[in-house]
C-alpha cells in the first residue's frame, strides 16, 4: 500500500505534503499530555503489525490496524500514522520520502473513516468495529488505486483492490476481537 | 533494579553483533592482454570499491593507473612493458596490501595455437558496501524512535501544562 517515489508526479507529491501538514496540524491541535502515551503505544502497534507479512495471490500484504487506530485515537490517528510512515520510510524504505505526504493522506484517511464509522454509524458495536476495520484497509487501497489511475496506469490497477479486500476482511475480524477485548478490559480506551 | 529493568538491559547486552578482524589479500591472474587482480578480505569476501594503484615496472615513481575494484573485487590493467609491476590496494579503512607482479616477455607473445582467453565481464548486482542491519535491529530502532518521540512530546506537553 506504500507508494514509492517516482510513481506519482512531484507536483502532486508536494501538494499532498502540504495537505498532510495541514491535516497533522488540525488533528494534532489541542493534544493533552494524557493522550500522548496512548498515541505512542498505538503507533508502536501499527509499526510492528505492518512487519507481519503474508503472501496472497502473488502479492505480499500485511496487516495495518488503521481501523483500530481510528477507534482508539479518533482524529489523533493522523499524526500517529504519519510518524509511523516516516519511520518506516527511513528504516525499511517502505514508500518514499517524496510520497510520504500522499501515503499519510491515504492511510490517515482510512483511520479517519474508521473513526467516523465508529463514532456516528447508528449500528451495534460489533458491526461498527468490523466496518471500521474493513474501511481502514479499503479506503487507503481505493485512494491508492485512484492515484495510480490518475497517474496513467490502466484500469487493471483496480484488480489490486480484490487482494486488499481479503486483507480488509481479516482486519475487520481482528478489529472486532480487539474492540471486544478493550470493552472488557479497558473500555475508556475506545473513542466515545 | 527489578526484573523489568534487568530483562531489557540483558537482551541488549547479549544481543551483540560478532566482531571480527580481516586482512586484505590480492590474487593476480595474467590473462593476456590484461593483468587481473582480485582483492579479497581474509574471510573470502570481495573487497569491492576499494582503491587500486598500479606502478609501472619501468618507472616506479610514476603512477601507471588508478581505479576502483568492481563489485567482485576485481581490477584489471594492460601492462605496456615487461618487468615487475606493483599493485597496491587500499580500502581507506586501514587495510592495505602490496603485490608485485612479474610480467615476462612471453606474456606479450602468446603461443599461436593457444586460445587467447578474453575475460568475460561478469554482471554482478551492485550491493551496498555497508552490511545490512538485521531486521530485528531495525524493528528495535523503529520502536526506540517512536517511544523517543512520544517521550519527548509528552515531556514537552507536561512542561507546557505546568506553566
Amino acid at each position: 500500500m506504500h507508494i514509492s517515489d517516482g510513481i506519482i508526479s512531484t507536483p502532486v507529491c508536494l501538494v499532498a505534503h502540504a495537505v498532510a501538514a495541514t491535516a497533522i496540524y488540525v488533528s494534532g491541535r489541542g493534544v493533552v499530555s494524557e493522550e500522548i502515551p496512548r498515541m505512542g503505544m498505538t503507533g508502536a502497534a501499527l509499526f510492528v503489525i505492518s512487519l507481519v507479512q503474508f503472501p496472497i495471490a502473488g502479492v505480499s500484504i500485511h496487516l495495518a490496524l488503521f481501523g483500530l487506530a481510528g477507534i482508539i485515537l479518533g482524529k489523533r490517528a493522523f499524526p500517529v500514522v504519519f510518524t509511523v510512515l516516516l519511520i518506516q520510510a527511513l528504516i525499511f524504505q517502505y514508500g518514499g520520502l517524496l510520497t510520504l505526504g500522499i501515503n499519510a493522506l491515504n492511510m490517515g484517511s482510512g483511520a479517519f473513516f474508521a473513526w467516523l464509522i465508529w463514532s456516528y454509524l447508528p449500528v451495534n458495536q460489533f458491526t461498527k468495529a468490523s466496518l471500521a476495520g474493513i474501511s481502514g484497509i479499503l479506503v487507503p487501497a481505493l485512494l491508492m488505486a485512484l492515484e495510480f489511475r490518475l497517474s496513467g496506469y490502466g484500469r487493471g490497477i483496480f484488480i489490486l483492490l480484490l487482494v486488499y479486500f481479503v486483507t480488509a476482511i481479516i482486519e475487520g475480524g481482528i478489529t472486532i476481537v480487539a474492540v471486544n477485548f478493550f470493552r472488557k478490559v479497558k473500555p475508556d480506551i475506545l473513542q466515545k | 533494579m527489578n526484573r523489568f529493568v534487568i530483562l531489557p538491559v540483558a537482551v541488549i547486552l547479549f544481543n551483540s553483533v560478532a566482531a571480527f578482524s580481516h586482512g586484505l589479500e590480492i590474487q593476480v591472474v595474467l590473462n593476456y592482454p590484461a593483468v587481473i587482480s582480485t582483492a579479497m578480505y581474509s574471510a573470502d569476501e570481495p573487497a569491492k570499491g576499494i582503491m587500486i594503484t598500479v606502478f609501472s615496472a619501468s618507472d616506479r615513481a610514476k603512477t601507471y593507473q588508478t581505479g576502483q575494484t568492481d563489485p567482485a573485487g576485481k581490477f584489471a590493467f594492460i601492462p605496456d612493458a615487461e618487468g615487475a609491476w606493483m599493485i597496491i590496494a587500499d580500502d581507506g579503512h586501514g587495510h592495505k596490501e602490496e603485490t608485485e607482479v612479474t610480467v615476462t616477455s612471453g606474456f606479450f607473445h602468446p603461443q599461436p595455437d593457444e586460445p587467447i582467453e578474453v575475460p568475460v565481464a561478469e554482471v554482478v548486482p551492485v550491493e551496498s558496501t555497508v552490511p545490512d542491519m538485521p531486521k530485528s535491529y531495525k524493528i528495535l530502532m523503529g520502536l526506540s524512535l517512536l517511544f523517543g518521540i512520544t517521550g519527548i512530546y509528552y515531556g514537552f506537553k507536561v512542561k507546557q501544562s505546568h506553566k
